[in-house]
């Protein structure tokens, strides 16, 4: 009994996880951490080991499993450190498993007021990228200024990130445009060729219709060209909102990647600078 | 000897432990954890939480070979297998729950969920691969009365099959007859509105512009298209209303299951 307590403990775990990141064998790691975890006697014991699991499933790109597990430490007293750690890794999880909102939950209950000036920095840089992700530049342009404070080479560069968002279109104006315009819901998208065509075709269609009442052909206007007219028009309505969701989406992936680059960069020379400072 | 009694520990099966791991929802931890115990010792309990680790992660398909290697020792073995017979059948695994309740053995108190699921998978095998006679539903009519008189459970009705042939021989005559037939009369009067409308179109055509117009032609065209096209669609229309009846008294059968396996166990 007294060896089963000594040897079952969570140090032990710990330990033999940490023999097995080494080689690599993530997912037997996974699990004796979380037995560390579960064996654990105290929260500082607790954190460090589910760090570590967190650390073996981010090698096996288990990023759900990541965040979903860290949902159910909110009960959890770790010390302030550990949880702001924690929640960090629980964003990354989130935003690597294309969840940007579960990300911006993670990162915004980090507390604000973080010591370590890399770890700040990691962490703005992280909650940089969400907001980029969710299209809340205004949002984003705001953290970075809280950034530049610990950015010692700040020159304007940063600033001017911001300041050409992309001008996204608006959905319903597309479809405005489209109702009342034929074809001008297509050209408001940027697809001028598209909105061209939509126009002849409906154009076209009201001929027909004029032309066969014009050869007192009713029956064929009326069966034959009003379903086709209705079909350019209504169709037309549907493809210029979709032409609208497709060009934003676009614009704001050019721009976020534009974006991350720029971050990227201006983030790592700063902790470069951090670092050969420390040295 | 330290890294042996400490292999040795390892190797032993914390329930508690399995128990937070499903708290948790670490389904692949806990499926790693029995499977490395499993290596050196087994038990039915160990084979229950490992078929349950398969069962989180990949469904029951899949954790039902696992669930069928515990023994009827295990404490709650026939309530068990007839979970997994159930949860089979809900996936359509209609084979693989005939073959499983075929290798279990219940108690006196289950016997009666026991025959309604070997009446259950009987008829789904049949209603699959043939027709359901009057005589199987009111034997399973008979056997609901008997069993379960106080759940609302739902009685099967015989349901006539359409003939793919006359649907298709109604829409030729009037087109969108065979789609009444089919069981969707909606469908049929927006066929017949179409196919009149088409004819009406041609009709005027021909009059005004003659044979050789080509809006004749094309009208014209476009009404045999729709006529043959009207003519294949309502046969289809009648093999699928013949699937949505056998689907439909599937889910009936599935249904009085379920309401089965709530009064016993609770939902």
């Amino acid at each position: 009994m007294l060896l089963t307590g000594i040897l079952a403990n969570s140090q032990n775990y710990h330990a033999q996880a940490d023999t097995l990141m080494a080689t690599k064998q993530y997912e037997q790691a996974a699990l004796l951490y979380e037995k560390a975890f579960f064996f654990a006697t105290n929260y500082h014991q607790k954190g460090k080991a589910l760090y570590g699991k967190i650390q073996a499933q981010k090698n096996t790109r288990q990023y759900s499993a990541i965040w979903k597990r860290l949902l159910t430490i909110s009960d959890e007293n770790f010390v302030k450190n550990t949880t702001d750690s924690l929640y960090f890794e629980g964003a990354l999880a989130a935003l690597l498993a294309n969840e940007p909102y579960q990300a911006l939950l993670f990162i915004e209950a980090v507390a604000p007021n973080i010591n370590d000036s890399v770890f700040f920095i990691k962490t703005k840089w992280l909650h940089l990228l969400i907001l980029n992700e969710l299209r809340q530049w205004e949002a984003a342009a705001e953290q970075l200024q809280k950034l530049e404070q610990y950015l010692p080479t700040t020159d304007n560069n940063e600033q001017a990130l911001y300041s050409n968002q992309p001008h996204l279109l608006d959905a319903y104006k597309a479809r405005q445009w489209a109702r009342f315009v034929p074809g001008a819901g297509q050209m408001y998208a940027h697809a001028i060729g598209e909105g061209m065509v939509a126009l002849m075709l409906q154009l076209g269609a009201v001929g027909w219709i004029v032309f066969e009442m014009s050869q007192t052909a009713f029956i064929t206007a009326y069966f034959g060209g009003v379903p086709l007219f209705q079909k350019f028009y209504t169709g037309s309505i549907r493809r210029s909102a979709e032409l609208v969701r497709r060009y934003n989406t676009t614009q704001s992936n050019a721009y976020n990647r534009h974006l991350q680059q720029k971050l990227n960069k201006i983030v790592n020379d700063q902790l470069n600078h951090f670092y050969n400072k420390n040295k | 000897m330290t890294v042996l009694a400490t292999s040795a520990i390892a190797q032993q099966p914390n329930y508690h432990f399995f128990n937070y791991l499903i708290d948790i929802q670490d389904y692949r931890s806990l499926q790693i954890e029995t499977e490395n115990i499993l290596k050196t010792t087994t038990s039915d309990s160990l084979l229950f939480y490992h078929a349950q680790s398969i069962d989180f992660q990949y469904g029951i398909h899949q954790a039902s070979q696992y669930y069928a290697l515990i023994s009827n020792r295990f404490e709650k073995y026939d309530s068990l297998s007839l979970q997994v017979v159930h949860r089979l059948l809900e996936t359509d695994s209609v084979h693989q729950a005939r073959a499983y309740l075929q290798t279990i053995s219940v108690s006196n108190a289950l016997l009666p969920l026991y025959h309604l699921e070997q009446s259950a998978v009987n008829l789904l095998i049949k209603n699959t691969e043939s027709e359901l006679s009057a005589a199987d539903i009111q034997a399973y009519n008979q056997l609901l009365d008997s069993l379960y008189q106080n759940l609302q459970t739902q009685k099967l009705r015989l349901h006539p099959t359409k003939s793919v042939f006359w649907a298709g021989l109604f829409s030729a005559i009037i087109p969108g007859s065979g789609k009444a037939y089919a069981g969707k009369p909606h469908q049929g009067l927006t066929n017949l509105l179409m196919c009149a409308s088409l004819a009406a179109i041609s009709t005027e055509n021909y009059l005004k512009r003659g044979t050789k117009d080509p809006r004749t032609i094309s009208f014209g065209g476009l009404f045999a298209l729709f006529y043959t096209g009207n003519i294949y669609g309502s046969a289809f229309a009648a093999q699928t209303h013949n699937e949505e009846k056998k689907y439909e008294t599937a889910q009936k059968i599935r249904n009085n299951l379920k309401l089965a396996f709530d009064g016993y166990f609770g939902k």
